[in-house]
């Protein structure tokens, strides 16, 4: 038999918890629609009779609860959807990173409307027709002259824009992508210092958690990452999370991230070839000691190739991938395929027409690179000094012998060979002579503009896909994280009559005692 | 599933943001009426684009030189006629049958100025312009083609129709790159039929510098060093070695062009006459969408352009016939002439000029019909093209433009979803239980 007094507690204890899960309840509303945020709980039990083990103890059914107890607070979050939300956010972040860069890419290449640079090589054909029927007239070559030059404008033009275009991608790589994910990693490693000493002390700290979690969230947009946690016992009974967090490579291989309060970042590399690279350091910017990752060699850090998804990949292969101008050659096509291929067009354009209108013993090249001597590029084309210098007569009408003493300056056999030469199936080749495309001029800038159209075309599918999978994930993870505010209302109202309950309980037993204490023994008194 | 107010109002505007975009490109397409406007939207159907595109500023090139040439050969036609005319009249007997073997020599006189009129007539014909192209100078359009030397006899582009001697050059000449070597009119035709080599090659016998005659096979070798000029190579002809016997003055050897260029090596024959055959058969091409095919030397395939050249020695003829007569038109009514003015002029000549001159008209004629020909082939090759021109536009039309109703259909349906989805909002966004606690 427990004292007379013991109902109490257990009322006590009822009040307690009522008044505890209004609290959390109440919090939870308050932060419906707070980012972040996970639905919380208060995690109770009920309190078992003492005095089971007890010497002298009473009749067995006599074994009452000793009521409800607080064992903490928790949340309510599926680890398993975390795993999946953040392997789906990996893909996003790659597709997201290329759709940025494609975008702008799009701007030079991707208009139907606006094809000023196929425009312009119609319009040189038609000033060279014109030539071909006046053949050496000055004003006519002239013409021809400023066509060209217009056409020369607009591949340095593409070639500067396409030039602008890796730089903003560089910029947004380094001073977006990895500066916000070391940001996100030094405050994880932060934060769990900071929930470890809230667990020593006792307090769970799921607010930090939640920031924690969007932090782990935010990296793992980035690169493929998986977080493992453990709980370790720091003695006097205290048990604290320790969490960890691993990159993981294509091929399986594991590097560490984060590793409770210590921390890695990570940094941009760009080599004299303009490849660029991402170095795995300390958090002092110390390089890595590659013995810590075992059998797995890693030179210098550096794990630019380990990388394959998230939008570090995804950055890295519109920086660095040049498709069939790589060796060996793939289909992964980065700003550089765009610009070696613009550079190959206006090379062939150059060397074709510079060919056509040389003869072994006369060479009157159209263009060269300004400065001359090096390999003409888009960036790099100019009317040659020669043509410039020209006041006319430039362009070899005739290549036939002619009878010495006899004029023929209005045979335009070669003005028509030049002609002839837009239609021809050129050979495009990279710089080191590998063949990459087959066609005409024109028909190399159209292959330029579908070969970037298909590409975003691919991409944007990709990416909707992965926005609508992780949309989908995200949506299971509120199903079971986020606050309903009916389910809050219920609870809200069944609390309270706890509450009320519990508090009858106690009236019941104050009148109970009232009886013994106030009307018990009093009969003739 | 569990559901918290948070998803539902997510959910919620992220349709109606697709459902607002949607609605902003049906709205493009309706007021553009754009297929696409992208390539990544459609980019097969861009690709197709861009090559009709191309078609189209094509043919547009095609038509136009198509009609310049038809003006062009219908200008070349009227003056073919009119010469024509004329030399007919001779050639028929009209003019020349009121000579007789005993005409006096007051009555020829008339009729041979009658002929020298039919002379000029011819020349100013030939040398019509078609804007500023002289149409019947074959592959020299800026010159008149037809002049008359001093001594009356006919140059067509500075050659004399009947042998083929450059009239107007210091002796025999060649070409090697920009330098013209004139082999001096004393030296006569001494260097006709050599060549010319002009070789950079220390090995050779003859020194850096020098030049060598040498007559036994026909050639001239200059030894030139790296960087020799037009000058130079001038000074080393001038004071060439014979090797072998020849009577020449090589003093009177020079070279024209810009001397202080640099001389490049090269071989040229050494003549004092042109082939007039050559010259008869040069032709001037332009494209009129036949499939041009040119070879990088410069040689088009004749069936894939169109020959606008006439040389006026095609038809007027050139060279000397069986019987010793010029087959020029020009040059025969000349000698017709100079023979009637004649104080003892002999009619059997005159008969045998006159037949000379009757088998030219009909290859004159011949010649007027066939250019009647490819005037037609440019007309028909014309219809062709507009035919193409407009097919090519349809083609466009279909693969980059939408049919207006479908346009406005779409964009109307869209519109409804949009208002839709607006008019659920609301709904959405449902009072929760809390509304009902008291």
């Amino acid at each position: 038999m427990r004292s007379t007094f013991g109902g109490f507690y257990v009322a006590k204890s009822g009040l307690d918890v009522a008044r505890s899960n209004i609290e959390t309840t109440g919090n939870n509303i308050t932060n419906a629609n707070s980012i972040g945020f996970t639905r919380q709980r208060l995690d109770t039990y009920a309190v078992g009779s003492y005095r089971g083990t007890m010497r002298y103890a009473t009749d067995a059914s006599m074994y009452i609860g000793e009521g409800a107890k607080i064992s903490g607070t928790s949340q309510m979050r599926d680890p398993y959807l975390d795993v999946r939300y953040r392997s789906e956010a990996a893909k996003l972040g790659s597709t997201g990173a290329q759709s940025e860069v494609l975008k702008d890419l799009g701007y030079v290449f991707d208009s139907a409307t606006e094809t000023e640079f196929d425009t312009q090589f119609s319009d040189f054909i038609k000033q060279l027709q014109a030539l071909a029927e006046s053949p050496s007239d000055p004003v006519t070559e002239n013409i021809v002259k400023t066509s060209a030059t217009t056409i020369l404008q607009l591949f340095r033009q593409n070639a500067t824009e396409l030039n602008t275009i890796k730089n903003q991608a560089k910029t947004e790589f380094t001073s977006g992508a990895v500066r916000t994910a070391n940001l996100a990693l030094q405050s994880i490693g932060e934060l769990n210092q900071a929930i470890r000493s809230a667990n020593i002390s006792g307090n769970p700290a799921l607010e930090l958690k939640d920031d924690r979690n969007m932090l782990i969230d935010q990296l793992s947009e980035y690169l493929n990452i998986e977080v493992t946690t453990k709980e370790v016992d720091v003695g006097s009974g205290a048990i604290v999370e320790e969490l960890s967090i691993n990159f993981v490579a294509s091929n399986g291989d594991k590097f560490n991230l984060v590793n409770n309060d210590k921390f890695r970042q990570f940094e941009v590399t760009e080599a004299i070839d303009g490849t660029f690279g991402l170095v795995l350091t300390e958090s002092n910017g110390a390089l890595v000691d590659s013995s810590d990752f075992g059998s797995i060699a890693l030179v210098d850090g550096d794990i630019t190739s380990q990388i394959k998804s998230g939008a570090f990949s995804g950055y890295l292969s519109m920086l660095n991938d040049k498709g069939e101008f790589d060796t060996p050659p793939t289909t992964k096509r980065g700003i550089g395929y765009y610009q070696e291929m613009l550079d190959s067009l206006a090379n062939k354009f150059a060397d074709v027409l510079n060919e056509a209108n040389s003869t072994a013993d006369n060479v009157k090249p159209l263009f060269e690179s300004d400065p001359p001597g090096a390999r003409i590029t888009a960036s790099n084309i100019a009317i040659s000094q020669a043509w410039a210098n020209s006041a006319g007569g430039y362009i070899t009408n005739s290549k036939k012998p002619i009878s010495p003493g006899v004029e023929n300056g209005d045979d335009s056999s070669n003005i028509l060979y030049i002609i002839s030469q837009f239609r021809a199936e050129l050979t495009f080749e990279s710089a080191d002579g590998t063949a990459i495309f087959k066609g005409s001029f024109q028909e190399c800038i159209s292959n330029i503009s579908t070969t970037l159209g298909l590409q975003i075309k691919g991409n944007k599918r990709i990416h909707d896909t992965n926005i609508s999978n992780i949309q989908e994930v995200d949506y299971l993870r509120q199903s079971v994280s986020g606050v309903n505010l009916d389910e809050e209302g219920i609870n809200l109202i069944m609390y309270n009559q706890s509450l009320t309950a519990a508090s009858r309980f106690m009236t019941t037993l104050d009148e109970a005692l009232e009886t013994i204490v106030m009307r018990m023994g009093i009969v003739g008194r | 599933m569990r559901i918290t107010n948070g998803m539902i109002a997510g959910k919620y505007s992220r349709n109606l943001n697709s459902a607002i975009s949607a609605l902003d490109y049906y709205n493009n397409r309706a007021t553009t009426l754009r297929r696409f406007d992208k390539v990544s939207e459609d980019p097969v159907s861009a690709a197709k684009a861009f090559r009709l595109r191309r078609a189209y500023f094509e043919n547009d090139n095609f038509h136009n030189n198509t009609s310049n040439a038809e003006n062009q050969m219908l200008t070349a036609e009227t003056s073919m006629r009119a010469i024509n005319t004329t030399v007919q009249e001779v050639a028929t007997g009209d003019i020349m049958k009121a000579v007789t073997a005993t005409s006096g020599l007051d009555e020829r006189n008339i009729i041979a100025a009658k002929l020298r009129k039919t002379m000029e007539s011819i020349v100013a014909s030939a040398n019509t312009q078609y804007g500023d192209k002289y149409i019947f100078g074959g592959s020299d359009a800026k010159k008149p083609p037809l002049t008359i030397a001093q001594d009356g006899t006919l140059l067509y582009r500075g050659v004399d129709v009947n042998t083929g001697k450059l009239v107007n050059e210091d002796g025999a000449i060649a070409k090697v790159g920009d330098f013209k070597i004139s082999f001096g009119e004393d030296n006569g035709q001494s260097f006709n039929g050599y060549t010319i080599n002009i070789i950079n090659d220390p090995a050779s016998p003859v020194a850096f510098g020098d030049a060598e005659i040498e007559v036994a096979t026909n050639t001239i070798t200059v030894n030139l060093p790296n960087g020799a000029t037009g000058q130079d190579l001038q000074d080393a002809l001038q004071s060439a070695t014979i090797d072998g016997v020849l009577s020449v003055d090589v003093s009177k050897i020079t070279v024209s062009g810009d001397l202080t260029k640099e001389a490049k090596v090269g071989t040229s024959a050494i003549s004092d006459r042109v082939d007039l055959n050559e010259l008869a058969k040069e032709t001037v091409y332009i494209d009129l969408g036949l499939g041009l095919s040119v070879s990088a030397d410069g040689n088009v395939n004749a069936q894939s352009a169109f020959n606008t050249s006439i040389p006026a020695i095609s038809f007027l003829g050139y060279g000397m016939d069986a019987n010793g007569n010029p087959k020029n038109i020009y040059s025969l009514l000349g000698e017709m002439a100079t023979e009637l003015e004649k104080e003892n002029f002999s009619y059997e000549r005159l008969t045998s000029l006159e037949d000379s001159l009757k088998t030219q008209s009909v290859d004159l004629l011949s010649s007027v019909t066939e250019l009647g020909v490819r005037s037609n082939f440019l007309t028909t090759s014309k219809t062709r093209l507009e035919d193409a021109t407009y097919n090519i536009k349809v083609q466009i039309n279909e693969t980059e433009y939408l049919d207006a109703a479908e346009a406005i259909m779409d964009f109307k349906l869209q519109e409804y979803i949009y208002n839709a989805a607006l008019s659920m909002g609301s709904k959405v966004i449902q009072p929760s239980f809390l509304d009902f606690m008291r």
